[in-house]
């Protein structure tokens, strides 16, 4: 008893020295984002580990088993040749081979990890170690892949590798002849590659970041000590970089695992069917309303591998921060790129560069085209799609939804992202890393996890009443939506935030407190000025990203269509040919065209750098 | 306007004990000085009596008022940051204005207040400036003028002249001095720089890892230094350590280990004990002098100063730095005798 008594003093003496420290504003700060991880992140969380390790009412690993001893989930011996030679047809057909759900995910990951992160490091050694004619046009191609615009890009790329006429064999194997044979992508291969596409300037801009980031001096010091070219390279450049590539890498190979943009739009090949993020999906539709434990553990072992792999990574990348201190930083003296250099960057990197900004450029054509079916190129262009999308009331719905929820995410996201960045930047108590990590872990968490593990939540805690999911007749999925979009898409403005307040010294405040002002007002008069370029440039990213948001929208938005956004309509476009690709192609214009004001807004008006998030 | 009482402070960051057992007793408008070498836990202190931490145990009181742990707002000090903390969204005028809207004082008062103190730190006309626009020493007078207006109980100055040029630094800390005399305010300044110390103090705190080590004027830590960290810390000295051998009114001699030095003895001791010697280089005359302590060395090295060279001497094995005029012809390796006052050599305890 004794000891617990001291254990109690101590706690007591210490929580009553923290309230020193403290203020209704600061309490605030620390409580809301607080309860709100709690309530909307861990607890559903929680709640579907309750469902995936329960068996015929007791604890058990049964579900978890049946997955893996299941020849449909794990195949070490592989079904099918991943590639094949078609001589009727003068053929190559790249498609992957079966080596069942969880295998294939993690192999599709993997593939899509080590391509990204390969190109990356040289785009980054590229732009931030050498100087070109052009470099500018070709830094802004590598990142047009980051323009938002689900499943119609993949559905581009699909187009583009259509055996017969498909862009890239009209322009490699009919036109040019570089190619003997037509290329045929799909099935996993598909998947892979539009991943590839989609998610290399991820990895490209965490290294970019890391690079510029290092003192030019380290490199100097190592050149000075007689490594050169490749040897500086591989001796200091690249473990400098350590904490871009992997944080880097680490998001891609979750992003991979988590997508279901590519899977289902994909869907027509049967292995494209075999992915873990495509499963929970799909059998998550057929079995609406039950609670199915093989789902739960299907997503329970995706939550599991990326947050393993979150957490691993940002103690990597924090043991790692080389910061080296910034006192005068000198410019760096850049390399000019000789003939060899120039022929590399013009014959191999631009073309490459070039083939991955198409998808955007399709989905633009696409927008405006009158028919494209059977024909390399557009039959004919018309505003008609884009105009329908606002005169037609059914189409106008789901664009008018998906503003409306991002605008209120908005006030929740800003509330939401100022305390977490306050807190952890401006008080020193045990405790507040984990706000931090709660609050940056959902770029990281799988948005079919987050949406599944809702489901269930809302379905059990609020049952019969309009936030129940499954109360087909009332359902009203605006509040669930909300708190949902919020929570996953907090990490953008957070950083943008964060990175604010860390700008502004700490005395500038503590001059406001010092001077009488009480915190609220030294916020609201000194912080919140200085941080105002941050804050709407971290909102106005969190609100693309809103927009664009598939998971949650998919599966929960969709349950009554009249409150369903955007991405719903696009999802059943490609999955059951209702609606038309070339709206939806329209829709994703929209989007692009509002995340690009975005990006000129932040760039021009606010000064910011836009930057994609990593870990 | 206040007396500030520090009793027994003592603060821990984790595992590091910042101030250790730390009183203090400044008097209404006096100005005192917090001198130390960086993590001496001066700044610590400064900001433990404005407030902006607290102390794990002790207690501050101003005046009869016990503020321990009043939150940094309801203190009525006012505070000069090292960096300024000027607000750069605000203009000069806005800057020095905040403290007196918060203190919700009609604008007409505002107005005439700020015009006044800006005037007492001559930044009239600057009032539409932003603190970008101003040079070093303007930001330092707007961030005194702002932490002046709100009429505070107590001033506190955390090396407030440290991020300005040396010339520069001279004229602002006559200055703080003149604003301080005029004002009367009680003033805390906290500086590593033992020359501003001297020169702008009432009274002095010689500050080492959390604990004073001597609390006293100018002149006294000057000539008196309690203790070896002290006299190394203010100014150059000498020190040599050695037993003491003979005591006579108050005056000992002490065996160095070859030779003999004479001088004053700061406490008790008894013939036997370890001791240290200290006596500062301008104290030695260069020449042959009548008198104690006639010792000679030979000329290590000569380092022109300005005014003077410091010539630092071997004698029997020893170092021993004297202040000689520049019109002497030194060279190194020249033997030169010198002598010291033994009234300006101090004896104090090898233990502390």
């Amino acid at each position: 008893m004794k000891v617990d008594r001291s254990l109690l003093d101590e706690l007591g003496e210490r929580i009553s020295r923290a309230r020193l420290y403290l203020d209704p504003v600061t309490i605030f700060f620390l409580s809301f984002p607080t309860f709100t991880f709690i309530l909307f992140l861990i607890t559903p969380l929680i709640g579907m580990l309750g469902i995936a390790f329960v068996y015929k009412g007791a604890p058990s690993l049964e579900w978890f088993i049946r997955i893996f001893t299941s020849e449909y989930y794990i195949n070490l011996q592989g079904r099918g040749e991943p590639w094949y030679y078609d001589e009727k047809f003068n053929m190559l057909v790249i498609t992957g081979s079966d080596y069942g759900v969880i295998l294939n995910s993690l192999i599709v990951a993997s593939i899509v990890t080590i391509v990204t992160t390969i190109w990356g490091i040289i785009l980054a050694i590229l732009f931030s170690r050498y100087s070109f004619r052009g470099k500018d046009f070709l830094r802004i191609l590598s990142m047009v892949p980051l323009l938002l615009s689900p499943f119609v890009n993949a559905l581009v790329i699909k187009k583009m590798f259509n055996p017969y006429n498909g862009f890239i064999n009209w322009l490699l194997h009919d036109t040019l002849g570089i190619l003997p044979f037509r290329l045929y992508i799909d099935g996993l291969a598909g998947i892979a590659l539009t991943q590839i596409i989609t998610y290399y300037p991820i990895v490209a801009l965490n290294i970019l970041s890391s690079m510029l980031n290092i003192d030019s001096t380290l490199e100097e010091q190592g050149v000075n000590m007689g490594a050169e070219g490749f040897t500086l390279l591989r001796k200091i450049t690249i473990p400098l970089s350590y904490p871009g590539i992997m944080s880097g890498a680490t998001l891609v190979f979750i992003f991979s695992l988590e997508d279901l943009t590519a899977p289902i739009v994909f869907h027509g090949h049967p292995l494209a069917k075999k992915l873990i993020s495509f499963q929970i999906y799909t059998k998550f539709i057929s079995e609406t309303g039950l609670r199915s434990p093989e789902i739960a553990a299907l997503a329970v072992f995706l939550l599991f591998i990326a947050l393993t792999f979150f957490i691993l990574i940002r103690n990597y990348v924090s043991l790692r921060s080389y910061a080296s201190i910034p006192r005068g930083r000198m410019l760096r003296k850049l390399n000019r790129l000789g003939v060899k250099g120039y022929l590399v960057v013009y014959t191999v990197i631009f073309p490459i560069l070039l083939f991955t900004s198409f998808p955007q450029i399709g989905v633009v054509l696409l927008a405006f085209s009158t028919r494209w079916v059977n024909t390399v190129f557009p039959e004919g262009y018309t505003l008609a799609n884009v105009i329908e999308v606002f005169s037609n009331p059914d189409v106008f719905k789901y664009l008018r939804n998906s503003v409306m929820y991002a605008s209120l995410a908005l006030l929740f996201i800003f509330i939401l992202a100022l305390s977490a960045a306050y807190v952890t930047n401006r008080l020193r108590f045990r405790g507040v890393s984990s706000i931090d990590l709660l609050s940056t872990s959902p770029i990281a968490l799988p948005g079919i996890v987050i949406a599944i593990s809702y489901f269930y939540f809302y379905a059990t805690l609020f049952r019969d009443t309009i936030l129940d999911p499954t109360n087909v007749l009332f359902f009203n999925p605006l509040p669930v939506l909300i708190i949902g979009y919020s929570i996953r898409r907090l990490p953008f403005a957070l950083r943008a935030i964060y990175a604010g307040i860390q700008q502004v010294h700490v005395n500038l405040e503590e001059a406001s407190l010092n001077m009488g002002a009480g915190r609220f007002h030294t916020i609201k008069k000194i912080l919140l000025p200085l941080v105002s370029p941050n804050v709407l440039s971290g909102l106005l990213i969190s609100f693309i990203y809103v927009v664009g948001e598939v998971s949650i929208s998919i599966i929960i938005g969709i349950l009554n269509m009249d409150y369903a956004p955007l991405t719903v309509y696009m999802r059943d476009v490609m999955l059951s040919a209702v609606g038309s690709q070339y709206i939806a192609a329209a829709l994703g214009f929209i989007l692009m065209s509002m995340q690009l004001t975005v990006i000129i807004i932040i760039t021009l008006v606010f000064k910011q750098r836009y930057a994609y998030i990593g870990i | 306007m206040v007396s500030v009482g520090i009793f027994n402070i003592t603060k821990r960051f984790g595992d590091v004990i910042a101030l250790d057992n730390v009183s203090l007793d400044i008097g209404d408008g006096e100005l005192f000085t917090l001198l130390g070498p960086s993590g001496c836990g001066k700044t610590t202190l400064l900001r433990i009596i404005a407030g902006l931490e607290f102390p794990d145990s002790g207690k501050i009181v101003f005046g009869d008022r016990d503020v321990t742990y009043l939150k940094a707002s309801r203190r009525n000090t006012a505070m000069v940051f090292q960096n300024y903390a000027l607000w750069p969204h605000m203009t000069v005028y806005e800057n020095v204005a905040f403290g007196l809207e918060i203190r919700k004082y009609p604008k007409d008062e505002i107005r005439r207040r700020v015009h006044d103190i800006l005037r007492l730190v001559k930044l009239e006309g600057m009032e539409k400036r932003f603190p970008g626009q101003l040079s070093g020493g303007q930001q330092q007078r707007v961030a005194l003028a702002r932490a002046l207006v709100v009429e505070p109980d107590v001033l506190l100055l955390d090396e407030p002249l440290s991020n300005l040029d040396a010339k520069l630094r001279v004229e602002m800390r006559e200055e703080v001095r003149r604003i301080q005399r005029e004002t009367g305010i009680t003033t805390i300044y906290v500086t590593h720089d033992q020359e501003e110390a001297l020169t702008i103090s009432d009274r002095i705190a010689v500050m080492n890892k959390g604990r004073v080590q001597q609390v006293g004027t100018p002149i006294e830590i000057y000539r008196s230094p309690k203790n070896e960290f002290v006299a190394t810390f203010i100014g150059k000295s000498t020190i040599l350590r050695g037993v003491l051998k003979k005591i006579v009114d108050g005056y000992g001699v002490v065996d160095i280990g070859g030779f003999e030095v004479l001088g004053r003895l700061e406490s008790r001791f008894r013939v036997g004990d370890k001791v240290t010697v200290i006596f500062r280089p301008e104290d030695c005359r260069v020449g042959e002098i009548d008198g104690y302590n006639k010792l000679e060395g030979i000329i290590e090295s000569i380092m022109f100063i300005g005014s003077y060279f410091h010539i630092r001497l071997n004698v029997n094995g020893k170092d021993i730095l004297i202040l000689a005029d520049v019109d002497g012809d030194f060279k190194e390796g020249m033997p030169l005798k010198f002598s010291i006052d033994p009234d300006e050599v101090m004896i104090i305890s090898s233990k502390d």
